[in-house]
């Protein structure tokens, strides 16, 4: 056996699921001002009943089955039970021992090779009040409580603590995050709370049979995941050579101080006294439901990049940038299709036309400009109809003033781009107006200079033009120049 | 006793009245609230009640004429005080919520409204439910009206007296364990308990939401029958709510052909000399007029008590959780948080309902779980199919209401044990989620009532009207109690 000492890592990951209205009441989940989505339901006021969202459960069994988790036939709702002011119930509705879904599993790589992470469970559940202390309106000793939030589904991902560092702890979440994204189960972001995860971490070394497990909560971004998990890594590992016992815990990662604090120990772990809740029958999922979500499942993320390594023989690299959401992918796929070159849509897709949907703050790429048309330009582009430059600004002109760029590029191919004759005319009258800069670039004394002449060249062209054209076709020029000069 | 007003007549004759234009729903409202100002000082039945009759509906002050749509137009109809009405507090005779106005109404109570009902008041009951006596309430005791020394029974006293006594005709009253039936029977009135999911739970406070159900009570079975049917139905926001339509049968109109179910585990040792007698005299008078009478068996109905006080206590302590004083009901501002949470439930809660709370948050903790709510749900199971066995051989089951009649108030406050097993002949019918009826049987040696209690198989209510409406015309005019209706 090593003596190197073997991390363990598993994950809790909350993710809010993108529905109209709360878990188990009608309440908006989008309210903006405090308390304004609140309801008896969710306020827990006496007589008030649960009635489970739809939306949110299909949305569970859609990331079930993307994950390759078993759907129960039957599962069940229990009330977890503590007291505290934002869980107005006095029990959060949760799932217990009869989960939504067990089993299946999310692919990352570890040193370069493919490492399955096993999923133990995914279930839903709503989420808990806000409570508001730090404010700089708030009085000493005082909190607020915001109910908004308080109903709100979840779903819960927990992993089996098959993770070994930080780094793959945060590569596991970003890939489930573009998988929640791809399949629209949520915005994951984590900036807005929709995706947060709670980490247990346990470090055995050679002697250790029954390492601590160590559980870290409140970890709201991707860098507080990696950096507590590395801080109780480390933590660990000193207490170890040192010959100190560790104990048990529960710790919060604290963001500012870039450690993690003890919340409590072992010996005063909370009973939540579980207890199926009468207030909702079993939750049934049928075959058919299944059938039916598998049957609507996009090409999954894993799946697509595969595919445009091995279809497009593009690089690993390459295909992840492709990877983002089931639109990028299509965008490829059909201009493509339409004849283009893959290198040069992704250039494209990842260069200028993302730089315009920036710009233009447009949610698609197809907004900008549909993969057909860019198809069609690309081409043109290639069989030196048109330029880089130019396709940039018939982009651009035709979003700007929403004309169509059909027509725009029509204009071009009817002779208004650059013909050849243009360019040589162009490049003669700059050779012949600029004499001395020439001499300059002839002589070796200044070779730079041929930039201005490009420059000119391309202004008198007004920009219709690849300047490595001019650059080639100035050079070809000056060449024989030379040699007339030689001649005489 | 002679009837001198529409009040003391049926709520089906009633509304014959109202048909032939003798009396509008204002002379009855009007008869009621005087009664209950001149009368429920002696009996408590009442925690509230509408002012006066200026209060009422306009359309049931001014109109006489009753549409054959809305079935108990202008029909005064008593709640208990753990069903929430929207302009009138709902107390459920705890401290905890003196003064408490619910937001939202019940549905059965928007039912009731939409069938033409006048909501006249809010009757006593014990604290959260949770007794037989009506003695927990906070507010006092309620009295029988046929002896005022002794207890009305409970939970769902102060609706037995207010219809007992004449101050109503119809009241709803909440069913977990016998809280219908017992105080039906004690005081000489019909009372059901629905199956369990045909009446919507929205708005009754919950005290065990697997085992709790509405319904009605009424001075005859037709009347309880007409209350019955305006209430009852689907609710989609109630998810235990049966979205079946009930099993209608032909009127029965006569008795052959009905096996009628006597349980072998039952003796006369389990009840009074009193209770036995009519008990027996009530199965002749059935199998006289041609039902035919079936041994069948209970096995498990020894441990039904204990299964249910497990169950509902757990159910209780969680559903109570919600009790803090952060956002309804009694406070008390002492101290820190944890302080101000506990002295509130340490004063806003009763003896007997602290007593449940602690009984079934320990049934429910880490360790104890097992053996004490796990176990009591496997007898239910149990309990379940035992009546599920005995339906095979017969149509209903026959069995006394309570073991005694009413109790002397203040004789069984100490007593918590023995109070807990008088409600052995009731609890069987809510662990098995079965429909149960109690008719009056007649009255004992020392003048009080004996209620009959009949269970038949989920959604056969119908049958148990019908089988009840026979054997209260079998077994003759019950004697009303001495002051009924004097004051009119």
């Amino acid at each position: 056996m090593s003596d190197d000492p073997m991390v363990a890592i598993g994950l809790e990951v909350h993710i809010q699921v993108n529905t109209r209205t709360k878990a188990f009441c009608g309440c908006p989940v989008d309210a903006f001002e405090p308390n304004t989505a609140i309801c008896p339901t969710c306020l827990g006021q006496p007589g008030a009943l649960p009635a489970p969202n739809r939306e949110m459960i299909s949305g569970a069994v859609k990331l079930a089955r993307a994950l390759n988790s078993e759907t129960n036939h039957i599962s069940r709702f229990a009330r977890k039970h503590y007291l505290y002011p934002d869980l107005p119930k006095g029990y959060q509705i949760t799932q217990f021992d009869e989960p939504l879904a067990f089993g299946g599993g999310l692919t990352i790589l570890s040193a370069g090779e493919k490492n399955t992470i096993r999923l133990r469970r995914i279930h839903v559940e709503e989420d808990a009040a806000k409570l508001i202390h730090d404010e700089p309106w708030i009085r000493e000793g005082r909190s607020y409580v915001d109910f908004n939030r308080c109903g709100i589904p979840l779903i819960e991902v927990v992993t089996e603590p098959d993770l070994r560092t930080g780094e793959e702890a945060v590569q596991f979440v970003r890939r489930l995050q573009i998988l929640l994204r791809w399949l629209d189960i949520s915005d994951a972001l984590p900036e807005k709370g929709q995706l947060r995860f709670d980490a247990n971490v346990s470090v055995r070394f050679h002697n250790d049979e029954d390492p601590v497990i160590t559980e870290i909560k409140n970890l709201n971004s991707f860098s507080s995941l990696r950096k507590s998990l590395e801080f109780e890594i480390r933590r660990k590992i000193k207490r170890y050579e040192s010959g100190s016992t560790d104990t048990a815990e529960t710790v919060l990662w604290d963001e500012s101080r870039r450690e993690t604090r003890t919340m409590r120990s072992k010996e005063t772990l909370s009973d939540y006294r579980y207890i199926p809740d009468p207030d909702l029958p079993v939750l049934r999922i049928h075959d058919h439901e299944v059938r039916e979500v598998e049957d609507s499942l996009p090409e999954l993320p894993w799946q697509a990049r595969e595919r445009l390594v091995k279809e497009y023989g593009i690089s690993v690299e390459h295909a992840d940038r492709m990877v983002k959401s089931p639109e990028t992918v299509s965008y490829l796929d059909t201009a493509v299709n339409h004849g283009a070159n893959v290198h040069e849509v992704i250039r494209w897709m990842t260069g200028e036309l993302r730089h315009l949907q920036k710009q233009a703050n447009a949610a698609y790429l197809s907004d900008i400009v549909p993969p057909e048309t860019l198809a069609d330009l690309l081409i043109a582009e290639q069989e030196e109809r048109l330029t880089g430059a130019t396709i940039v600004d018939i982009i651009y002109t035709a979003f700007v003033n929403d004309v169509s760029i059909d027509e725009m590029k029509a204009g071009y191919d009817n002779g208004e781009c650059s013909s050849q004759e243009d360019i040589r005319d162009a490049v003669d009258s700059a050779i012949r107006e600029y004499t001395s800069v020439v001499d300059a670039i002839t002589s070796g004394d200044k070779p730079g200079g041929i930039d201005f002449l490009i420059g000119h060249v391309l202004k008198k062209l007004s920009g219709t033009i690849d300047p490595k054209r001019v650059r080639s076709e100035i050079l070809a020029r000056l060449e024989t120049v030379d040699k007339d000069s030689t001649d005489s | 006793m002679v009837i001198q007003s529409y009040l003391d007549v049926s709520a089906k004759d009633q509304l014959s009245g109202f048909f032939n234009e003798k009396i509008s729903g204002y002379d009855l409202v009007s008869e009621s609230l005087r009664r209950i100002s001149a009368h429920d000082m002696n009996i408590h039945a009442f925690l509230h009640a509408l002012n006066d009759v200026s209060q009422m509906d306009e359309t049931v002050i001014s109109g006489t004429q009753p549409s054959i749509r809305t079935p108990l137009y202008g029909i005064p109809v008593a709640v208990k005080d753990t069903i929430c009405t929207s302009d009138m507090p709902t107390t459920c005779g705890s401290r905890m919520l003196k003064g408490y106005q619910s937001p939202f109404e019940a549905e059965v109570i928007t039912r009731l409204k939409n069938a033409g009902a006048v909501i006249l008041g809010k009757t006593n009951t014990d604290e959260f439910g949770m007794g037989s006596t009506t003695e927990f309430s906070y507010f006092g005791p309620t009295c029988n009206p046929y002896d005022n020394n002794k207890v009305a029974g409970g939970s769902s006293g102060g609706s037995a007296a207010a219809v007992a006594s004449g101050m109503v005709g119809l009241a709803l009253g909440s069913d977990t364990g016998g809280s219908i039936r017992q105080p039906a029977a004690f005081c000489g009135i019909v009372g059901l308990k629905p199956t369990y999911g045909r009446v919507s739970r929205r708005g009754l406070i919950a005290f065990a939401s697997s085992l709790d159900q509405i319904g009605p009570m009424a001075r005859t079975v037709d009347d309880c029958r007409i209350l019955f049917r305006a209430m009852v139905g689907y609710d989609p926001l109630d998810s235990t709510s049966f979205a079946m339509p009930a099993i209608h049968v032909h009127r029965l109109a006569e008795l052959t052909g009905l096996r009628l179910g006597i349980v072998r585990e039952l003796s006369d040792s389990d009840m009074d000399s009193d209770v036995a007698m009519i008990y027996k005299r009530s199965i002749d008078h059935l199998s006289n007029n041609g039902a035919q009478i079936v041994e069948v068996s209970l096995p498990h109905l020894s441990s039904a008590i204990a299964a249910y006080y497990l169950v509902a206590c757990a159910e209780a302590a969680s559903n109570l959780s919600r009790f803090d004083g952060l956002r309804f009901g009694y406070h008390s501002m002492e101290g820190s948080l944890g302080t101000s949470v506990s002295t509130t439930r340490s004063i806003g809660f009763g003896a007997e309902v602290k007593r449940r709370i602690i009984l079934g948050t320990f049934a429910l903790s880490e360790g104890y779980r097992n053996a004490y709510y796990i176990r009591a749900k496997k007898i239910q199971r149990l309990i379940a199919r035992d009546f599920a066995e005995t339906w095979k051989s017969c149509d209903m089951i026959m069995t006394p209401t309570t073991p005694t009649t009413a109790f002397s108030l203040g004789s069984m406050i100490d007593d918590p044990l023995e109070l807990y097993r008088s409600d052995r002949f009731t609890v069987p019918a809510n662990l098995a989620g079965i429909p149960a009826l109690s008719v009056p049987g007649g009255l004992s040696s020392k003048g009080m009532p004996v209620g009959i209690q009949f269970m038949a198989p989920h959604l056969w209510e119908e049958l148990l009207f019908d089988v009840g409406k026979i054997f209260e015309k079998l077994r003759g005019p019950l004697p009303l109690p001495s002051g009924f209706g004097e004051l009119s």
